[in-house]
């Protein structure tokens, strides 16, 4: 028996006593997201992947806070007079990660990859290019199936791979005939990039670590983070004890209003709330009663407790205005907004045809059972929805189910609560994947809307090149939109981080705080090299502690 | 019976159990609603890209079908492939089963030596003080979800108290040990990478004991119960009669037929723990397969699914043979019963 408490006495102290300790004193970013995550660029679509890309590829033009894009990797390009042939003129001396030249056959492959794979970012680009070529080592030419004005803004989702790390990379037992498995392996967890990081290490499940790549073209900041990681976790706690540790400088987003309460009293700790482009819809059926009824739809749209939502449900969000978020280059600031009226919902509903037989259609209203706070808006919307005497049932469905349920008119409900986010930083983007035919029987458009003349008018302002005129016709197709009422534009939802503002300068933060715009491309905000970090004020706080 | 014959018995019935098992969870792995290539590639991808997923896994074909490619695979040591890391199942299984063995295997020791520790005090100062603070520390320690014990862990002893790091297997700058288990702590010993070996241990201070803290009470209780049972028995007065002192009488009279209720419990919790370390790996962000196990099963990644349950069924058979076998070892009355004496 002593032996017994005497091992176990043994065991115990060494658990509690011995451990090795270190010092961390580099510019080290670390930020939290839920896993998985995936950096093969022809993968890459959710959000962690997005920045995890962002930081580790290169593009031909880079997208700037104010929706712009820049040149980048393509010094210059030219458009050909019908806006089917872009021509890009390569930056000379870009170098990949493993030392090797960035030439214009890299941009060939990496299309070409990405369409052929199908997946990630791929959907914005396979209906549209004919043909990329290498017209020489530093000039690529993109020939497009037909006009598409927002190009160049959709070229921020193709990263440049290095062709040649890739191929030597493959595994020949895969689905892509004599590409094998087109490098998808390897990839999962090394990079093929140029980016202003590269990989140091990618444990699947726990964490992405990269650091700068010291060959890199573009000069950055000394004070740019000398490395950043990623960690795959979104436990409250967890991010909570990392951020009171000074162990995490960025929280994610996903955490509940406590979290953001309580750590916004941790000395040097903000929460910043960027606007990242997404949209919270009531998606209504517009091919089913009473649904189809546009004075319905109008009925329901003045009923509605915005406030309640962007406020109490959702805090930090606002009414969204039209179905475009105001972030969105393209939005139209002077359309038509809803607001809680219920004179107006009354006399909507009045000239509605199923006003005097409300009891016979009540409305089923499906909210995805992955997001809790989904059902606080439904249960809101039934409240509402009862002051002018309409039945709405809320049903809580699986977001597998929800999907499979859309795919045909027939089997879709009346309404769904659903976040829609925008494919490529424009407000045609929106207007497409929500309202055009081809998205109807997708959890984008459960409206099945199949409105001839507003496809055509989504086709034709996507199809303008002028930027301009391009936008002119977007403010108009939202006044139409809104017209109609196909859903309820309820709100446009921040992204609220926890930041240790104390020690880094994170500039997507600050254009926030000073209410200033953020980038509306997915992953932007967290470009490492427009983060400044300072160890020795993060030594300052652990000193006090 | 001849033991060994029992075991051959033992080892049978377990295919069988297996088999019928791997038919179960398929088929539920294939009726949950949604469509698994969709869900894999996203809402997004390509219908060619959906359609050629599909096809690759056989989810065009009728499910019995699908079953018998699924056999094939396996008997070549092939899961397929997993829809959510995009890489063999056998490979998750090997990065991730070694994680989730190690935190449950220091989780075991804890329950193996802290709570037969405890139900022997507990036995020994029965009706005392520190016999009741023993008993009302079990209670709470049932009654107290693993997840919950976690976070008050987590905010203790990495919040208030920094004295344990609350995520992953190693500290940044700790150069991993060249992987010959999967095992951090085996690894590093086996590397003589001292540092890292105490770091690992620090790491899986926490989580191992969060995870342990329902079974180490339980077996604690049932240690204590069968203490006090066995005291009344007749061969301990016996021996008590003899002379034989009292510290000789329980460690080695009483000590060992008290402990195999407690080792037969102790086998099933950690079998148990293996499935059931979800919450506490997702909050220590420990790569384990319990975290994936869960993670495959929200993104209907079936192939991942059908492989995790297996697995977790061979633990479950495998640690209940080991049991029979430590129980039999403990009680010589199984083996004559086997052996037909």
């Amino acid at each position: 028996m002593k032996k017994l408490v005497v091992s176990m006495t043994l065991v115990a102290c060494i658990l509690l006593f011995v451990w090795a300790s270190w010092a961390d004193s580099s510019k080290i970013v670390r930020f939290t997201e839920a896993w998985p995550t995936y950096i093969d660029p022809a993968i890459a679509a959710d959000f962690s992947s997005s920045v995890s890309v962002a930081n580790l590829y290169d593009t031909l033009v880079f997208p700037t806070y104010d929706g712009e894009v820049v040149p980048h990797l393509a010094e210059s390009w030219e458009v050909s007079e019908d806006g089917l042939t872009y021509t890009f003129y390569l930056r000379k001396g870009v170098k990949f990660h493993n030392g090797e030249e960035l030439k214009a056959e890299d941009v060939v492959f990496s299309m070409e990859r990405l369409l052929t794979i199908g997946q990630g970012y791929s959907y914005i680009f396979k209906p549209i290019i004919e043909k990329v070529e290498a017209l020489d080592d530093y000039t690529v030419r993109f020939q497009l199936k037909k006009p598409f004005g927002p190009f160049l803004y959709a070229l921020v989702r193709l990263y440049i791979l290095n062709k040649d790390e890739v191929l030597a990379h493959i595994e020949p037992t895969g689905e892509y005939g004599a590409m094998g498995d087109y490098g998808k392996k390897w990839l999962l967890t090394h990079d093929a990039g140029s980016g202003p990081y590269m990989v140091q290490e990618m444990r699947l499940e726990e964490y992405l670590h990269a650091v700068r790549f010291p060959e890199y073209w573009k000069p950055l900041d000394p004070d740019a983070p000398s490395e950043f990681k990623y960690i795959g976790t979104t436990e409250t706690a967890t991010v909570r004890t990392l951020l009171s540790k000074r162990e995490l400088e960025i929280s994610d987003f996903r955490q509940p209003a406590e979290f953001y309460e309580a750590v916004s009293k941790i000395e040097g700790v903000k929460v910043a709330k960027l606007f990242g482009g997404s949209t919270f819809f009531c998606m209504m059926h517009n091919r089913k009663p009473p649904t189809d009824d546009v004075h319905f739809r109008k009925a329901l749209a003045y009923a509605i407790d915005y406030d309640a939502i962007a406020n109490q449900i959702f805090p930090g969000a606002r009414q969204a205005q039209g179905p475009v978020s105001f972030i969105l280059p393209g939005h139209n600031p002077e359309v038509y907004q809803y607001r809680r009226d219920l004179e107006k919902a009354r006399e909507e509903l009045s000239k509605s045809r199923y006003a005097d037989k409300l009891d016979e259609y009540p409305v089923d209203l499906v909210w995805c059972a992955e997001v809790p706070d989904e059902e606080k808006v439904a249960l809101l919307i039934q409240a509402n929805a009862a002051e002018l005497g309409i039945t709405v049932n809320v049903i809580k469905t699986p977001w597998m189910k929800i999907i499979e349920e859309v795919a045909t008119p027939e089997t879709t409900a009346h309404m769904y609560l659903i976040f829609v986010s925008p494919h490529y930083a424009e407000a045609g983007s929106m207007l497409q994947s929500k309202y055009h035919s081809s998205s109807c029987g997708t959890w984008e458009q459960t409206e099945w809307l199949q409105d001839p003349e507003l496809d055509k008018m989504i086709e034709d302002a996507i199809a303008t090149v002028d930027k301009e005129e391009r936008f002119a016709k977007y403010r108009k197709i939202q006044e139409y939109i809104v017209d109609l009422c196909p859903s309820l534009f309820l709100i446009d939802q921040p992204e609220n981080y926890a930041y240790q503002d104390y020690y880094i300068d994170w500039t997507a933060a600050e254009r926030a705080e000073r209410g200033e715009k953020v980038n509306p491309v997915m992953g932007y905000n967290h470009y490492m090299p427009d983060i400044r970090v300072y160890p020795e004020k993060r030594e300052e706080l652990l000193k006090k502690k | 019976m001849h033991f060994s014959r029992y075991i051959v018995r033992r080892l049978g019935y377990s295919i069988f159990v297996l088999i019928g098992l791997s038919i179960v969870v398929f088929i539920i792995a294939r009726l949950v609603p949604g469509d698994p290539a969709r869900a894999a590639l996203g809402p997004r991808a390509t219908q060619e890209a959906v359609e050629a997923l599909r096809a690759k896994l056989h989810l065009d074909k009728p499910i019995y079908v699908q079953y018998f490619f699924w056999l094939r695979s396996v008997f070549q040591g092939d899961f397929g492939e997993s829809l959510y890391t995009r890489r063999p199942v056998v490979e998750d299984i090997k990065e991730f089963l070694p994680a989730t063995l190690e935190l449950a295997l220091f989780a075991g020791l804890f329950m193996a030596v802290f709570g037969l520790l405890l139900g022997i005090v507990s036995a020994r100062y029965a009706n005392t003080w520190v016999d009741n603070c023993i008993r009302v520390l079990a209670y709470i320690g049932i009654a107290t979800p693993a997840f919950v014990v976690a976070i008050i862990l987590i905010l203790l002893f990495g919040m208030y108290y920094e004295v344990f790091p609350t995520i992953g297997r190693l500290s940044p700058g700790i150069a991993a040990p060249p992987r010959f288990t999967g095992l951090m702590t085996l690894d590093s010993l086996l590397s003589g990478n001292w540092r890292a070996f105490f770091d690992a241990l620090k790491h899986l201070f926490l989580p191992a004991l969060s995870l342990s803290l329902g079974g180490l009470f339980q077996e604690a209780r049932i240690t204590r119960a069968s203490m006090l049972e066995n005291a009344k028995r007749d061969f301990v007065s016996a021996a008590r009669a003899y002379g034989i002192p009292e510290r000789v009488v329980v460690s080695k009279y009483l000590f060992k037929p008290s402990i195999i209720p407690t080792v037969s419990i102790l086998g099933l919790d950690f079998a148990s723990l293996i499935g059931n370390a979800f919450l506490v790996e997702l909050l220590f962000n420990w790569p384990g397969l319990s975290r994936y196990g869960i993670n495959v099963m929200l993104r209907k990644d079936i192939e991942a699914i059908v492989a995790v349950v297996m697995v977790l069924g061979v633990v479950f058979t495998v640690v209940n043979i080991l049991v029979d076998l430590v129980v039999a070892y403990l009680d010589p009355r199984i083996r004559l019963v086997e052996r037909g004496e």
